[in-house]
């Protein structure tokens, strides 16, 4: 049979068996199946790093802590980063996968998912009539997929090829040259607005695109292009190429469409269709996914729990922001009640002290995870018990009803009790050394101070301890010192070794930070796996940020009052609600709240903290946020060039955005569409200012005592982030690849034109 | 007068004449001879009177035996129907017969028991002679050699065992001995029936018949470049596949050790060129494409390999020979009596360290160093400049008992058992200036104790190899069968490899015309690869157990006090460092594999000019890979509750090959023509399933239960797949030869392959060569000392499509989102689909000299080539805005250059001594030299024109910063670029114009991994029956990518392995011309991308791979013991290893285990976690046959 076949032409002909091809798309069936491929594209920021390092970090709120470089440093935005240096692996390669790469045998990224939307509405056409009606609403899937795939490679590119055929077969050359933003900005808008009447209002399956998931980005899309109307004859260039076309009615259009959102979502609770308890948008318990269920969220990135169907990495985001508390040693890394230790990015000072009320604005303490508990049944870990803490501890702190008093080289780790506490204090309310390393579990301090004259607080007979030295001032019950003359101030030192943490100090330090609870998913890696990808969906759209997009257009309108009420229906429900519980790290080791700087009602100081009254008359927004020189305008930290009440308001906004959606990954692109992603970065945050930055009068950045060469708090920037730095760079390798029509290589002066200006 | 015949009756039991006559002619002679003594003697006795008158010689006889006791024995024919008259008194027997049988021609013999037999002289004459024929070098049976009397046509040859049985007749006469590759000899016989000869080898052996494609040549008649090895290179040391045996051999060949037992090592002849394609060779066994590993071959079957090099010789393979082609012939049954052969080896195995590893003390006081100079050794906020048992604790310690325990041991404590309080000793003057205290602790790092990990992860490992062959055969047909087994326990606990192999094939001429054979071969194979089972993929990662123990901490203890194993040596949780000994019982990752490989054969002669022959070739191949995580290991004892993880994976391959071959070959006076038609069709099947589960309960089954899992979801991961290719070829290959001086060699091969484009899938790939030997030219006859020159040029093309099926038709992949809980597949473009890809081609050219001299005593051959490889297939990057990241393509040009040059001399020939040298050196120059565009690099996949396909690109440094006014400035002008760096450590060098930034124009190439040459050499002495042998192996010239830096010289609070080297090398202010950088864990001191260029070292390296001592023993014993042969030998493996900067670093360059990796930017990875080794072996081994 064989021999006789290897003689009939058909021998070399491949048939194709498990694989299939393009002609696939010609049927209804293949189009349903690259429909639901080309949601690919809404996993691009959890899957894997990209996420974090192009729209995660490099914020006044959001830094990089993989290791004591947490700045933004040389080469870090370089065209050639990938090649350049190993440092400069956290942007440029990034790019590159954003622009399209193949990753785990699928490409992906912005132009593969335009290629598969392209093809898609090639072959649309050619169904016929009937097939056409009953798939319509997958081509208002994909014309969204399309605009969302526009939308990310815009913010951080600019303009960009504008592609809209597929393609098969090599082609004759490389030349695309990039359509500008105003024309993109027409194409997706048009687009989406296409796409809306064509989008069922609900879904039964969690996670497809609807009528608002569409409408939020519209608005989105008007309001950015409404923001850089202005921009076009600015004298910044960073702003400059931010303009994608003045339309007057942008503004009008965002609110038109952000309303068709709030309008349809708004009776799902009494907190404007809000999620009653912020935690709960973020907690899960193990086998349960109600959180992925939360009526708030308009359109997610799904992921489900048996980890087939997660994609390449699957959630990855899950890991990111989690501080390495493991390298601490007081928890076991194998823990599920914690996230795995992986310590790529974290907040940045600002990004924690712009909570102002963390007393009763709850978000504070549901975003960040202040305390862990010891998993470790071995109870290793952390500086044991020395001669000095055991001390104190025995004769200053131990609760009297505890008849244990501990021992010098013992382990400080209890089994399941705290065993890792971060306070993030402020300068004027540092907290006294000895308390803070005395305590039965590792805390970790922003600011604390050492012994008076750094003479220490013992008096020794021989190398036995006998008692505190006459000044060493030493009150348990009030370990806030006022009175910081003749100590050292010392700025994040750690109350494990002693030593200090993050902030350019040492090696393998800058791991240890508050992490978030964002993003804990204890049924990760399927529940037996620590270091498992995430099972949780991770949430695109929020309807908060839907309020947050009309508040900003009331504002830019004038309608203030308006504005106010939007952002009051975020307040609300940041606010602890009765019933809530407030955790006892706030209550009892806040210094602010210990001296009374932030109030707590008496009631509700006693354990186990319940929440009596409702805080939101607390934290209420009544407009003086961004009026002139207001104490709580003060305290929103407006970098000094921000001069008038629209822009303060603008300001506000993005603090709120900042307060409401750190680390769901928008501040970057909302920055950077708002036009004060630089300034930001300038006066707020320390690890991407440059050393001309000191911070703001109300907010410097931090100095201390011990610090020295330019190592620790000097009070100056620490990093390189310039102006022209609001564009990511196309990759020298993305260049390099192009011709102009005639199949040449572009000249060095065609790259450069092509590329962003200042890279 | 008639009278009847008729013998005596009573007296004889037997009636002889009867028996006799019913036996054959030859084994009646043979008969003959066995009483041949016994019958001496009988002639004197008895007296006869005869009277007899015209009676036929036939009655005569009769008469005598009526009259008396004797026979006769006589065939008819023999006596002829003649009519005597005789008239005897008192003869004698032999009177009377002389008298009757005096005109006849016949004689007589007068045999025991009075029998007499009468037949012609020349018969009488015979008897039997029996030898054995060795080789006078090595003592060793020589099998086939031929055995003529000569002048006649009578002869034999000699059994597997070098024996013979030769009937000759009883006179005088002279026996001619030829066999090839030895020098014939002509030994004159007496009386002797039994002869031991011993041959000279023949050092002219270029009538050696080789292998050639589909068919054989003489090796005189030879054009293209080829190497063969013989049989006895392949067992000069043990090996696990002939691959291991072919390293430094064969000049142009370049092979680079795998350690792992079951693995093969990689080759690549005559430089690199394919980038997507493979670049491995074509193996090539018994005219059958080789589907499986060469580890399906057991290389104690392999009678001899070729290694087709250039294209004129490997075009005949067309699409297949682009990166040569290597023919194996396998062993097969001889004529002559049935031999059983058992070779035996035992080889102990042992990890030898070419790292001197500091103690626990050396590294300790490095890092301290280290902390000292960043200013980071504290505790607390106090730092220390000096040794301090609670700094040390405190860096250090990590809460580990064990830890901290050794570190206490290197004070002396005034409360030993409480340490609070240390000895304290005053500070001299020099510590004194450096700012120490007046007192510091009593201290001495040697004190420390250190842990022997590899030691305790390592063992000697037990390699056993057995073969046991039977060769049997006749005049018709032939068979041969093996049984081998190899048992190759590695070095590292977790490693190991069994193979069984089982060969059997035979050929049978039922008729003249005919010719049919068949082999059956089995490998069956079990390899445990050694998995580690760490989370960490990355390729610094430790790969084995010797990369796992090299990450383990020398003041860890494994146990503890009680005996019980610590589950974190060290106290490393957070990374978690578990203790070794949990994955090496609690993991397991096997490698099963079944190959079967079933050919046959038919040949036809058709015309003594003709012939056809057809092959058919099956091959199957199962592999089974299952590993095991067991509920214990370390990655799943961390999951609640504690369950295994374990995968089933299978692969099948399928292969079936058909060629029909058409031979002519016919000499018409001084012209030979010969032609070679072929038609072959080539199947290729290929389907795999896997599974891989979680939640399994069960430790027991490890991957044969995967349904006893715990999850509601089934198994974590399961796929199958299938792929299928065909290869149809035509070929014609024309052979002539003028006058034997002058030879060309044309082929021409159209190729269709099925994973090809269409309209593409079709091409002809030519080749041409010619020879000219010089030798038998007049003018060249009369220079004695040139024995042979031949000259040789050639010229070839062949192509390259091994990509993947299905990758011109633009396939789909698959990707699985999912809403809410419901799956949705996607189905999505992947590759852009290419209608135009096409062949990748390769043309070579190649010049060459064979040459003999000094009577034979110094041969060997000269080839310089040059190939040009265009069209390659690339997986090129485009801008992916056209939706495709990439695209298969034909595109770029790598052009190979080299030369090689091999030498066998025979230095010294005495009679008893001997000693033989050889030589093979080659050197290729591989150079890109068209890419992407023409003339454009692909810095992405680090590929530069005009250089080798592998280099090296990194920043340049110049030596280390110094503390002077000039560095500082400079230093100062980096740091406004946001770069820091301090004196002692590492200075960049920028190209051009400096701009104080590190771009990517200062990137430059440093280095490449392919060495500027190759050489092997061995050296062979033969004295009496004892052979010594050495193989030195070179590799020069090339980069080595890995850190030389002795480690432990900047940050991290754990001791683990770094190199021991001398303080005195570490730069300080007052040691500024060290060679290493200072110690320090100050993060600015540095630029990582600056250190990595100082990665980039010599990797040149010699190394004296074996020296072998063997014995055979004489005949003489070897009859007493009743073997035909038996050759003892002992050989030690890797002695020595020299050479260049990374070897004295203490790298083993040999040791290529993924150093070459690139990460997806290009960037070099390094990894350095076992190539500070080499594997020792002492191997102990006989042979015998019997």
């Amino acid at each position: 049979m064989f021999i006789f076949s290897a003689c009939s032409k058909d021998f070399l002909k491949e048939k194709t068996v498990t694989t299939l091809n393009q002609e696939y798309y010609k049927t209804a069936a293949g189009l349903e199946s690259l429909v639901k491929g080309t949601y690919h594209i809404l996993r691009f920021k959890s899957d894997y790093n990209q996420g974090h390092y192009l729209f995660g970090t490099c914020t006044d709120v959001e830094t990089f802590k993989w290791s004591n470089a947490d700045n933004i440093f040389m080469g870090m935005y370089s065209a050639d980063g990938g090649i350049l240096n190993t440092t400069g692996t956290r942007m440029t390669p990034n790019v590159v996968n954003l622009i399209g790469s193949t990753n785990g045998g699928i490409s992906e990224g912005v132009y593969p998912t335009v290629s598969r939307c392209n093809i898609f509405l090639e072959n649309y056409v050619n169904l016929d009539a009937a097939t056409q009606a009953k798939m319509a609403g997958r081509k208002g899937e994909i014309l969204f997929l399309r605009s969302y795939a526009y939308n990310l490679i815009t913010n951080l590119l600019g303009d960009a090829p504008l592609i809209l055929k597929s393609y098969l077969g090599m082609p004759d050359d490389f030349a695309f040259p990039k359509s500008s933003m105003e024309v993109i900005y027409k194409q997706i808008i048009a687009d989406l607005r296409i796409a809306i009447p064509l989008l069922p209002a609900t879904t039964t399956e969690l996670g497809r695109i609807t009528k608002p998931a569409a409408a939020h980005l519209l608005a989105k899309l008007y309001l950015i292009r409404a923001q850089a109307a202005n921009f076009a004859n600015s004298g910044e260039t960073h702003l400059k190429m931010l303009y994608k076309g003045n339309v007057p009615t942008d503004l009008d259009s965002a609110n038109y469409y952000a309303t068709m959102v709030i309008d349809q979502l708004k009776g799902n609770s009494a907190f404007g269709g809000l999620e009653p308890d912020f935690g709960s948008l973020w907690y899960n318990a193990p086998n349960d996914y109600s959180r992925d269920l939360k009526k708030e969220i308009i359109l997610s990135a799904q992921y489900e729990p048996t980890q087939l169907f997660d994609g390449r990495y699957g959630n990855q985001l899950v890991r990111l922001y989690n501080s390495s508390y493991t390298s601490l040693r007081a928890c076991t890394s194998n823990t599920f009640d914690y996230g795995q230790g992986y310590a790529a990015a974290g907040p940045s000072d600002w990004g924690i002290d712009m909570y102002e009320d963390r007393a009763n604005d709850s978000r504070y303490y549901k975003s960040f995870l202040t305390d862990y508990y010891a998993t470790d049944k071995n109870e290793v870990g952390g500086k044991p018990w020395d001669a000095g803490t055991a001390y104190y501890y025995n004769n200053m702190l131990k609760p009297a009803s505890n008849p244990n008093v501990v021992v010098s080289s013992a382990s400080k780790i209890k089994y399941q009790k705290r065993s890792i506490v971060y306070i993030e204090n402020s300068k004027d309310q540092p907290l006294d050394s000895l308390w803070v390393v005395s305590q039965p579990y590792i805390l970790m301090t922003r600011w604390m101070v050492g012994s008076p004259n750094n003479a220490g607080y013992f008096t020794k007979n021989g190398s036995t301890i006998t008692g505190f030295k006459s000044g060493a001032a030493v009150d348990p019950a009030n370990p806030i010192v006022t009175n910081t003359a003749g100590r050292k101030l010392m700025y994040r030192i750690s109350g494990d070794k002693g030593e200090a943490y993050g902030l350019d100090r040492g090696t393998s330090v800058a791991s240890w930070y508050l992490g978030t609870r964002k993003w804990l998913d204890p049924n990760r890696g399927k529940g037996t796996d620590y270091s498992g990808k995430g099972s949780i969906d991770i949430p695109l759209f929020r309807l908060a940020e839907t309020y947050l997009i009309r508040a900003e257009v009331y504002g830019r309108q004038g309608n203030f009052t308006a504005a106010i009420a939007d952002l009051n229906v975020i307040r609300k429900r940041a606010a602890y609600h009765p019933g809530e519980k407030r955790s006892d790290v706030l209550v009892t080791l806040e210094p602010a709240v210990i001296t009374g700087k932030l109030t707590i009602p008496a009631a509700e100081k006693v354990a186990p903290y319940t929440v009596v009254d409702d805080s939101y008359s607390k934290i209420m927004i009544d407009g003086t946020e961004w009026q002139g020189a207001s104490a709580k305008a003060k305290m929103e930290n407006y970098p000094p060039t921000v001069t008038s009440d629209l822009n303060r308001f603008i300001h506000f906004i993005y603090n709120e955005k900042a307060r409401e959606l750190i680390f769901e990954q928008h501040n970057l692109e909302d920055l950077h569409n708002a036009g004060i992603l630089w300034e930001r970065v300038y006066y707020r945050d320390n690890m991407g200012a440059p050393s001309t930055s000191n911070g703001t009068v109300d907010f410097p950045f931090p100095v201390d005592d011990i610090s020295t060469g330019n190592v620790g708090a000097k009070g100056k920037g620490k990093g390189l982030f310039q102006k022209f730095h609001t564009f990511k760079a196309w990759p020298q390798l993305y260049l390099e690849l192009l011709t102009d029509e005639n199949k040449n290589p572009l000249t060095a002066a065609a790259k450069a034109a092509y590329q962003n200006p200042g890279y | 007068m008639k009278i009847s015949l008729h013998r005596s009756k009573g007296k004889d039991p037997f009636d002889y004449k009867k028996i006799f006559l019913m036996m054959k002619l030859t084994t009646l002679l043979l008969f003959v001879n066995l009483l041949q003594i016994s019958a001496t003697g009988f002639s004197q006795t008895g007296r006869f009177n005869l009277h007899l008158d015209k009676v036929t010689i036939k009655e005569a006889l009769t008469i005598i035996e009526s009259q008396s006791s004797y026979k006769f024995v006589y065939r008819d024919s023999d006596i002829e129907n003649k009519v005597i008259s005789t008239n005897t008194n008192n003869s004698s027997i032999d009177e009377v017969l002389q008298v009757m049988l005096s005109n006849t021609g016949s004689k007589f013999r007068i045999m025991a028991n009075n029998l007499i037999v009468i037949a012609p002289e020349e018969i009488l004459q015979q008897r039997k002679l029996t030898g054995t024929v060795v080789d006078e070098s090595n003592g060793e049976p020589l099998i086939g050699v031929s055995i003529m009397i000569q002048g006649t046509a009578q002869g034999t040859v000699t059994d597997l065992n070098g024996k013979f049985n030769l009937t000759i007749p009883n006179n005088n006469i002279t026996l001619k001995v030829s066999y090839m590759g030895y020098l014939p000899k002509i030994i004159p016989l007496n009386k002797q029936t039994k002869i031991d000869i011993r041959l000279t080898p023949d050092v002219k052996n270029l009538e050696e018949v080789v292998v050639v494609g589909y068919g054989t040549a003489k090796k005189s008649d030879v054009t293209g470049a080829l190497t063969s090895i013989s049989e006895k290179t392949i067992k000069e040391r043990p090996v696990q596949n002939a691959i291991e045996a072919m390293q430094g051999k064969v000049a142009g060949v370049d092979i680079v050790t795998n350690v792992r037992p079951g693995e093969v090592a990689s080759v690549s002849i005559r430089g690199t060129r394919s980038i997507l394609a493979v670049n491995t060779p074509l193996y090539v066994v018994d005219g059958i494409i080789l589907m499986g590993s060469m580890n399906d071959v057991n290389p104690n079957d392999i009678a001899s390999m070729e290694i087709l090099k250039d294209a004129s010789a490997t075009a005949i393979y067309g699409s297949r020979g682009a990166n040569g082609v290597v023919l194996i012939t396998t062993k097969k049954g001889t004529k002559g009596q049935l031999t059983v052969s058992y070779d035996a080896s035992l080889s102990l195995d042992n990890i030898h360290s070419l790292t001197k590893w500091a103690s626990s003390g050396e590294a300790l006081d490095r890092m301290r160093l280290s902390e000292i100079n960043g200013g980071t050794y504290k505790s607390g906020t106090n730092t220390y400049a000096y040794p301090d048992p609670t700094a040390d604790i405190n860096k250090y310690g990590n809460s580990d008992y064990y830890t901290i325990d050794a570190l206490r041991k290197g004070y002396q404590w005034n409360d030993p058992g409480t340490y609070t309080s240390v000895k304290m000793r005053p500070a001299t003057t020099q510590e004194l200036a450096k700012g120490w205290p007046a007192q510091v602790p009593v201290y001495n790092s040697a004190n420390i104790p250190t842990t022997d990990w590899i030691g305790l992860l390592t063992q000697t490992a037990v390699t056993q190899n057995h073969l046991i062959s039977l060769s049997a055969g006749n005049e018709t047909s032939k068979i041969y069968f093996s049984f081998g087994y190899l048992d190759n326990k590695g070095t590292q606990k977790n490693q190991n490899f069994t193979r069984y192999t089982f060969k059997l094939n035979g050929d049978i001429t039922p008729t003249k015309w005919l010719t049919t054979g068949a082999s059956i071969n089995a490998t069956m194979s079990t390899q445990e690869f050694g998995t580690i089972n760490r989370s960490a993929s990355s390729s610094t990662a430790p790969r084995d157990y010797y990369g796992v123990a090299l990450s383990l901490y020398r003041m860890a203890q494994p146990y503890d006090s009680t005996g019980a194993k610590i589950l974190y040596p060290g106290n490393n949780v957070s990374a978690p460092t578990w203790s070794p000994f949990i994955n090496l019982e609690n993991s397991s990752d096997e490698r099963r594999s079944l190959n079967l490989r079933g050919n046959a054969y038919a040949e036809v002669t058709i015309t003594p000019w003709l012939k056809y022959r057809m092959n058919f070739g099956s091959g199957f191949r199962y592999q089974r890979n299952g590993a095991w995580q067991g509920s214990q290991s370390t990655l799943r004892r961390t999951s609640n509750p504690q369950t295994a993880l374990a995968s089933y994976a299978t692969t099948e391959n399928e292969q079936f090959m058909v060629e029909n071959l058409l031979y002519l070959n016919k000499t018409f006076g001084i012209h030979t023509l010969g032609a070679t038609l072929m038609q072959s069709a080539q199947y290729n099947r290929d389907e795999s399933s896997n599974i891989t589960s979680s939640g399994i309960t069960n430790d027991a089954p490890k991957w044969y239960d995967l349904a006893a899992n715990n999850s509601s979801t089934g198994p974590d991961s399961y796929g199958t797949s299938f792929s299928e290719s065909a290869l149809t070829s035509y070929m014609g290959r024309i052979n002539y030869s003028l006058s034997n001086k002058y030879i060309f060699t044309a082929t021409g091969r159209f190729d269709g392959a099925s994973v090809l484009a269409d309209g593409h899938k079709w091409d002809f790939f030519p080749s041409a060569s010619l020879a000219w030997k010089m030798q038998e030219e007049k003018f060249l006859k009369s220079i004695t000392w040139i024995n042979e020159l031949k000259l040789r040029a050639g010229y070839g093309v062949t192509g390259n499509s091994a990509i993947g099926p299905y990758s011109t038709m633009g396939p789909l992949a698959v990707y699985k989102y999912v809403f809410g809980t419901t799956s949705a597949i996607g189905y999505l473009p992947y590759n852009m689909p290419n209608p135009n890809l096409k062949w990748e081609k390769t043309k070579q050219i190649n010049l060459g000299i064979d040459y003999v001299f000094l009577a034979y005593r110094l041969k060997g051959s000269i080839d310089l080539y040059e190939s040009n490889t265009s069209d390659i297939l690339m997986n090129q990057s485009i801008p992916p805005t056209k939706g495709y990241p990439n695209i298969t393509t034909n595109i770029g040009k790598v052009r190979n250059r080299g030369i090689e040059i091999t030498i066998t001399s025979v230095n010294i020939q005495t009679k008893e001594f001997r000693w033989t040298t050889d030589v093979n050196w080659s050197k290729n120059n591989e150079e890109i030299i068209e890419l992407v565009n023409g003339k454009q690099d692909m810095v992405g996949n680090s590929w530069f024109i005009g250089q080798p396909l592998q280099v090296f690109r990194t920043y340049q440094v110049a030596g280390l910063w110094q503390n002077t006014p000039a560095d500082l400035a400079e230093i100062a002008k980096w740091s406004a670029n946001g770069y820091n760096f301090s004196p002692g450590q590492y200075k960049p060098v920028e190209q051009g114009t400096p701009n104080y930034k590190l771009e990517s124009n200062d990137l430059v190439i440093r280095g490449t991994n392919r060495p500027k040459w190759v050489g092997g050499l061995t050296n062979t002495f033969n004295y009496k029956n004892f052979e010594l042998s050495a193989f030195i192996y070179a590799r020069i010239g090339q980069s080595y990518f890995s850190s030389l830096t002795p480690g432990g010289s900047n940050a991290g609070s754990y001791v683990g392995y770094v190199r021991s080297m001398d303080p005195n090398n570490f730069w300080s202010p007052e040691n500024t011309n060290a060679r290493w950088p200072q110690p320090t864990t100050n993060p600015k001191a540095s630029n990582p991308d600056i250190n990595r260029a100082s990665f980039i070292n010599d990797g040149s390296f010699v190394s004296v791979r074996n020296i072998a001592l063997s014995y055979n023993f004489q005949p003489k014993i070897l009859d007493k013991i009743k073997l035909k042969r038996l050759q003892v030998y002992c050989q030690v493996l890797n002695p020595f290893l020299f050479g260049g900067d990374v070897v004295k670093a203490g790298i083993n360059p040999d040791d290529t285990n993924a150093w070459t990796d690139v990460n997806s930017i290009g960037d070099p990875q390094g990894g350095t976690n076992n190539n500070t080794m080499v594997i020792k072996s002492w191997v102990f081994g006989l042979r015998a046959s019997f």
